[in-house]
């Protein structure tokens, strides 16, 4: 990816899907600028967001040679991506563990909007990812914003790398959970992510039988509050999902509250809560996952929020496909990414007609993907799942073909 | 509430219902406030005519719910003089029939037994990969039975395989001598070693004659025998050392023919004249020697006798011919 300054800027503008531009960009090398973030929305606070920043500075310490520039304002960015090396030593990492520090704020953002990107980078790293995300900004549970909570990353997504060839050593640890914390007060959870199966070129996808859901699995967590909390939780969303699915089992974590040290040594507690994190799995091993954790304030007890997970994964199952809405993204990006071979996916009509699915489409056919063949499946024509075909580019990992 | 609503029907229904229904006896019981028969007539108004035998468990079943009440009710009784009984009759015919039972607790799911494994599987740091969390759900729910019906299931195969393993290990082993019998044989040798050999895809392959006798000999030698059943123990001298001149020449013979078409043999094994290996080469017949005699030369007669070999190894090709053997330094050490 030496050769890119010959190569013109690719314009975007906006600062919605700017996670996303920033890793297809990574991806296919492509130097980009991105201008009017957030230039007229809000005028006090232009420009650039802290986990928007601190997502640049990742990109930064797992890439080598990219080079970042903001305007003044910061509502206009330059990025010219540099190989992606991971973890590897002298480039940032100690130990080949690069330590990412999430401020307090980025707090409104979950640790899963780092990682899920992240994922899809590491695996066209050149070397393995060894990431551990900490700091008083760091969230593992399900946030308000809708951030998933890194169980669900690790039980609902990562696993759909399996069927792209990347399956080995590949971790998520929960160091410290967290909740979201309210105003004022912070997280200080930590994860972390261990990906080191990296391949030249994800395997071409097949996904075209969404199955029957034959099981649910999940996580409650419960973080510096009684794990009674769980037990309800995990009470109310099997009252709901037992007479479903029978073969539910829910398991349940009870975490201390997060201790960090302030300046002065004494120690302070960060924020606690508690949520449900809850993964169906169909007999064609897709997956669905719901997401739902106490908010900051609190006030909800623990059957509703039981609830609220039980329903949330019933309407993620009713909406259909191979993929759901949260995994889609990953799946869309490596499928593009894959060899010059068609893949093909069925996807719920809700979930590929929102609008991250249908900019990820236009995005990709930006940075020189294929545009996506879109037919209905099967026989159904009016609600049916939708099977998206997607041409991949065959670039793969380029640090792998030097390598 | 029931049976409550029941006893006010009672008033009603008493003059209504045929008198053979409620008897005497129970009306003038009821006079003087037998709780029981006042269900019982309760019961029989609410219900169809019952025959004398079936009546006495029912209305035990019908007082047995609301003992507590009817010590409240009978006051009421007097001006509750009745709801229309017709309509009341069809909606109320089910409610009394069962006995309404309001749990507090949630219903209990059947608990999943999972195993430590799954929960391993599952809450580890790895993503749960759906082909690895595939085995431990069927293991999970029945564990033992399905543990078991494997052991079944490969029980027989396993077995049948272990005995397909015997078998080809025995024709492995008696190959040559299955070869040598169809190729240069008797024709009935040749025969019955080519129905085996047929036959010896399923079963372990039976040599005839000589060569079962040679095949048995190989399964022993395999099996940790000392020494081969063909071995004659007594045997006339002469004879012997013809035969072992024999083997030794039919070895010889065969080396050199290697040696020419520049195959590359087994290391040659030297094998002694009482046939268990020792004693061959020279190095092992020194060791043959017996204790306490001497370690070079021979004791003869009460004295040391050296060859004139023993002394040039002694001196180390001090002697005139064994000036040229002498100089090999590898000589030294024997």
């Amino acid at each position: 990816m030496a050769s890119e300054t010959s190569q013109s800027l690719l314009r975007f503008t906006g600062h919605r899907h700017l996670r996303t531009r920033l890793v297809l960009a990574t991806l296919t090398g492509r130097p980009i600028r991105i201008s009017q973030i957030r230039a007229s929305s809000s005028s006090t606070t232009p420009g650039l967001t802290p986990p928007e920043v601190s997502f640049l500075r990742l990109l930064d310490s797992i890439t080598n040679g990219s080079a970042i520039e903001f305007s003044m304002t910061g509502t206009t960015l330059v990025y010219r991506p540099g190989l992606i090396t991971g973890s590897a030593e002298g480039l940032g990492a100690q130990g080949g563990v690069i330590r990412h520090e999430i401020g307090r704020e980025c707090r409104d953002r979950g640790a899963s909007w780092w990682i899920v990107p992240l994922c899809i980078l590491a695996g066209f790293a050149k070397a393995g990812v060894n990431v551990v995300f900490h700091g008083e900004g760091c969230i593992t549970a399900a946030t308000p914003g809708g951030d998933v909570s890194v169980d669900t990353v690790r039980t609902a997504i990562l696993p759909l790398y399996k069927n792209f060839g990347m399956e080995r050593n590949i971790e998520i640890r929960v160091l410290k959970r967290s909740c979201s914390p309210p105003r004022g007060g912070f997280a200080g959870g930590e994860v972390q992510l261990v990906f080191n199966h990296q391949v030249r070129l994800p395997k071409t996808l097949h996904l075209l039988n969404p199955g029957r859901v034959k099981r649910i699995r999940g996580v409650a967590y419960a973080v510096g509050v009684s794990g009674s909390n769980n037990a309800r939780a995990i009470e109310a969303a099997r009252g709901v999902l037992n007479k479903f699915v029978p073969d539910t089992y829910i398991f349940s974590d009870v975490a201390k509250a997060p201790l960090l040290e302030n300046k002065d040594g004494t120690k302070k507690k960060g924020a606690v809560g508690f949520g449900l994190s809850l993964v169906g799995e169909s007999s064609t091993n897709c997956l669905y996952s719901a997401d739902v954790a106490s908010p900051p304030e609190g006030g909800v007890p623990a059957e509703d929020i039981g609830k609220r997970a039980a329903y949330q994964l019933l309407e993620s199952i009713e909406r259909g496909g191979c993929v759901e809405k949260t995994a889609v993204e990953s799946v869309m990006v490596l499928m593009s990414m894959g060899s010059e071979d068609v893949g093909r996916v069925a996807l719920g009509r809700e979930v590929l007609g929102s609008e991250e699915v249908v900019q990820l489409g236009r995005d990709l056919s930006v940075v020189g993907h294929s545009g996506w063949g879109l037919r209905d499946a099967g026989e159904a024509k009016e609600d049916g799942d939708v099977v998206v075909s997607v041409v991949g580019r065959g670039v793969g990992n380029v640090g792998r073909k030097i390598a | 509430m029931a049976p409550s609503l029941g006893k006010r029907k009672r008033t009603t229904r008493k003059e209504l219902e045929k008198p053979s229904r409620s008897p005497s006896p129970s009306s003038s019981s009821s006079d003087a406030e037998d709780v029981q028969a006042i269900f019982q007539r309760a019961f029989e108004a609410r219900f169809t005519p019952l025959d004398v035998s079936s009546k006495k468990p029912k209305t035990i079943h019908a007082n047995i719910p609301d003992n507590s009440e009817s010590e409240s009710e009978p006051e009421s009784d007097s001006d509750w003089s009745g709801l229309s009984s017709d309509n009341e009759n069809g909606h109320e015919d089910e409610a009394p029939n069962t006995i309404q039972v309001i749990s507090y607790a949630n219903p209990s799911h059947p608990h999943i037994q999972t195993t430590k494994s799954e929960l391993r599987a599952f809450m580890s740091s790895k993503p749960p990969s759906s082909s690895a969390s595939h085995q431990p759900v069927p293991s999970a729910t029945t564990s033992t039975s399905t543990s078991k019906q494997a052991a079944a299931a490969t029980d027989p195969t396993e077995t049948s395989h272990l005995k397909n393993d015997l078998a080809l290990q025995r024709l492995l082993r008696d190959s040559h001598l299955l070869s040598r019998t169809s190729t240069s044989s008797s024709a009935s040798a040749s025969a019955s070693a080519s129905t085996t050999t047929s036959r010896s895809g399923t079963s372990t392959p039976t040599l005839t004659g000589a060569l079962r006798h040679k095949s048995t000999d190989l399964a022993l030698l395999s099996l940790g025998a000392k020494k081969s059943i063909h071995v004659q123990k007594n045997m006339p001298m002469a004879l012997r050392k013809g035969l072992a001149a024999k083997a030794k020449q039919r070895e010889e013979k065969r080396r050199a023919d290697a040696r020419d078409a520049g195959i590359v043999l087994e290391r040659e094994v030297r094998v002694g004249k009482n046939g268990d290996g020792r004693g061959g080469s020279r190095s092992a017949r020194g060791r043959d020697k017996g204790v306490g005699g001497p370690s070079v030369g021979r004791f003869q007669g009460g004295m040391l006798k050296l060859s004139r070999r023993d002394v040039a190894d002694i001196t180390g090709g001090g002697g005139g011919g064994g000036g040229s053997r002498g100089k090999g330094k590898g000589r030294r050490g024997r």
